[in-house]
């Protein structure tokens, strides 16, 4: 499993700064936008954009993918959940190379019926990082291939051949609006574990027959409202988390279900997630991470889940009846010595 | 007053701890995911033309499970390339139902007389069920149409998730993993089915 990150992106942002500042005291930089035609349905807009006024030849080379959806209709994370697809392009400019789809952050949708779907409404940008190599002359044709779908209650796929006209020089030079619209969508890229200075941990906890719990612990305080979401599992299905959000640790429980019966022991599997909603220090935004986890299991309990919380559950209501007792005598034998 | 303080905390704890494992209790997938090996539920459905199918009754023999929704574009386009209609012809011992699970009042929910002409219109040759109330759907966790199940002679899953590995359509016909024709191959070899499990694409399930 795979998790994509951009810890780049502090440094790319802090250099294209550079360009936005030098753009707003000197304003010499000729502002010729890269921004593909809009392809329009009745329930998204699409289009190309790229946040270089001109790109360089060679090295690395971004742009975007721009979602404007109708209200009630969302596209697709990297993992779409219940429903739907994630989009899906091909670049079919030999000097573009090596792109790849970035997704930003999603939320969560909880659908009718228990499904639920993971994405982005209202509007989104999906970075792609790539590289230009063998570029030559003042500007360069990259069409695009994207297959995408887009749901509310229904869901419509959709394909379309998209163009980005670049222009091309010796150095770049940014296109100030274009530049902020596709980092405003890079800031919402989820931070690798090591960027952000932080390590999970997570433990397997066996359930009765075909369940399991996954309590994954990340050392950072978060805001209310955090999740996670996961890659799909080849062993378990994986159910909607409890989070319990701390000032230096946020915790997620997670509800496993067996893909397959009879389940083996549990053993050490990975588990590829993406956290949003951290308190992190040094990285405003959306607070997301993306790890991959090892979980360890811990050694079977000696009560099922299922006896032992209604045990629990008795045991500390036997302790509320006796504490009620005793506070009952206390106040009547209070108010004997009162009336005394 | 001073000396109950901590035990009221405590006994605070306690309840959360409960409170907690209580919800985790009940946080479980909320359509549960119908496991490989598991026994696949029974249903009583109707088809098209008001007959009583049941799983009973098809007992040793292999059945594929396919949720259909013809106004779902997914479906569509599997019945417009004939995906399901080939994958049964070239298994011939295999009983293949449809079962519609998109509930009544939905605009997406169509008559039997209307699947009876999509079906016609399709080439579709195998008999569709209808769910409307959605149970048979959630009690196997059907979750997009379509969502392939393929199930035993003894009633056990075989094969739980996408009908292929190209939910974009991009891939030609020849390209294409259909995972359900691949398990049906395999189980009738003898063989381990592999992948048992993937994950399923299309509309959700119209409950």
């Amino acid at each position: 499993m795979i998790s994509v990150t951009f810890d780049t992106f502090w440094g790319v942002r802090r250099a294209l700064g550079g360009w936005l500042l030098l753009l707003l005291v000197g304003g010499a930089v000729p502002v010729r936008a890269a921004a593909g035609a809009w392809a329009a349905n009745p329930q998204s807009q699409v289009r190309l954009i790229s946040p270089y006024a001109v790109a360089g030849r060679t090295g690395e080379f971004r742009f975007g993918v721009e979602f404007k959806l109708t209200p009630g209709w969302h596209a697709y994370w990297r993992n779409s959940g219940d429903a739907g697809f994630p989009p899906a392009l091909v670049v079919k400019a030999a000097q573009v190379r090596d792109a790849e789809l970035l997704f930003p952050a999603p939320r969560r949708f909880e659908l009718r019926g228990g499904l639920v779907a993971f994405g982005y409404e209202d509007a989104v940008v999906y970075p792609v990082k790539a590289r230009l190599e063998g570029a030559s002359g003042a500007r360069l044709t990259i069409p695009v291939s994207l297959d995408y779908v887009v749901c509310a209650d229904e869901c419509v796929p959709y394909r379309y051949d998209l163009t980005l006209d670049q222009p091309l020089g010796d150095v770049s030079t940014p296109d100030a609006a274009l530049a902020e619209l596709l980092f405003a969508s890079e800031a919402q890229l989820p931070l690798s574990e090591s960027a952000a200075h932080l390590k999970a941990s997570a433990l397997l906890v066996p359930g009765d027959a075909g369940h399991a719990t996954l309590n994954l612990a990340i050392p950072v305080g978060s805001r209310p409202g955090a999740d996670i979401f996961f890659l799909p599992h080849d062993r378990f299905q994986l159910g909607k988390p409890v989070v319990t959000v701390g000032s230096a640790i946020t915790k997620f429980s997670i509800p496993l279900d067996e893909k397959r019966l009879p389940a083996p022991p549990l053993t050490a599997s990975d588990f590829a997630w993406t956290a949003t909603g951290l308190a992190l220090a040094d990285s405003p935004g959306v607070g997301a991470v993306a790890g991959t986890t090892r979980a360890v299991p811990v050694p079977t309990s000696v009560f099922p889940g299922i006896v032992l919380w209604p045990l629990v559950g008795a045991f500390v209501l036997v302790l509320l009846v006796l504490a009620f007792a005793r506070r009952t005598r206390h106040s009547r034998s209070n108010s004997k010595e009162t009336s005394r | 007053m001073n000396r109950r303080t901590p035990a009221l905390k405590a006994l605070a704890t306690f309840a959360a701890i409960n409170a907690l494992g209580l919800a985790l209790l009940h946080c479980r997938p909320a359509l549960a995911e119908l496991a490989v090996g598991a026994p696949a539920p029974e249903f009583s459905l109707q088809d098209v033309d008001g007959k009583t199918r049941t799983l009973a009754e098809l007992r040793g023999k292999i059945v594929v499970l396919e949720w259909i929704n013809p106004n779902c574009p997914f479906s569509r386009r599997h019945a417009t390339e004939k995906t399901m209609v080939s994958t049964e012809h070239r298994h011939p011992d295999v009983v293949w139902l449809g079962i519609n699970s998109t509930r009544k009042g939905h605009s997406d929910h169509i008559e039997p007389a209307e699947q009876k002409k999509y079906d016609a219109d399709k080439g579709i040759d195998y008999d569709v069920l209808f769910d409307p109330a959605g149970s048979t759907g959630k009690a196997y966790g059907a979750k997009t149409t379509p969502h392939m199940f393929v199930v035993d002679e003894q009633g056990k899953v075989l094969y739980n998730g996408a009908i292929d590995d190209d939910p974009s359509g991009r891939k030609n016909l020849a390209e294409r993993v259909n995972f359900v024709d691949k398990a049906l191959a395999a189980h009738q070899a003898g063989q381990a089915v592999d992948p048992a499990s993937t994950q399923p694409y299309g509309c959700s399930v119209k409950y």
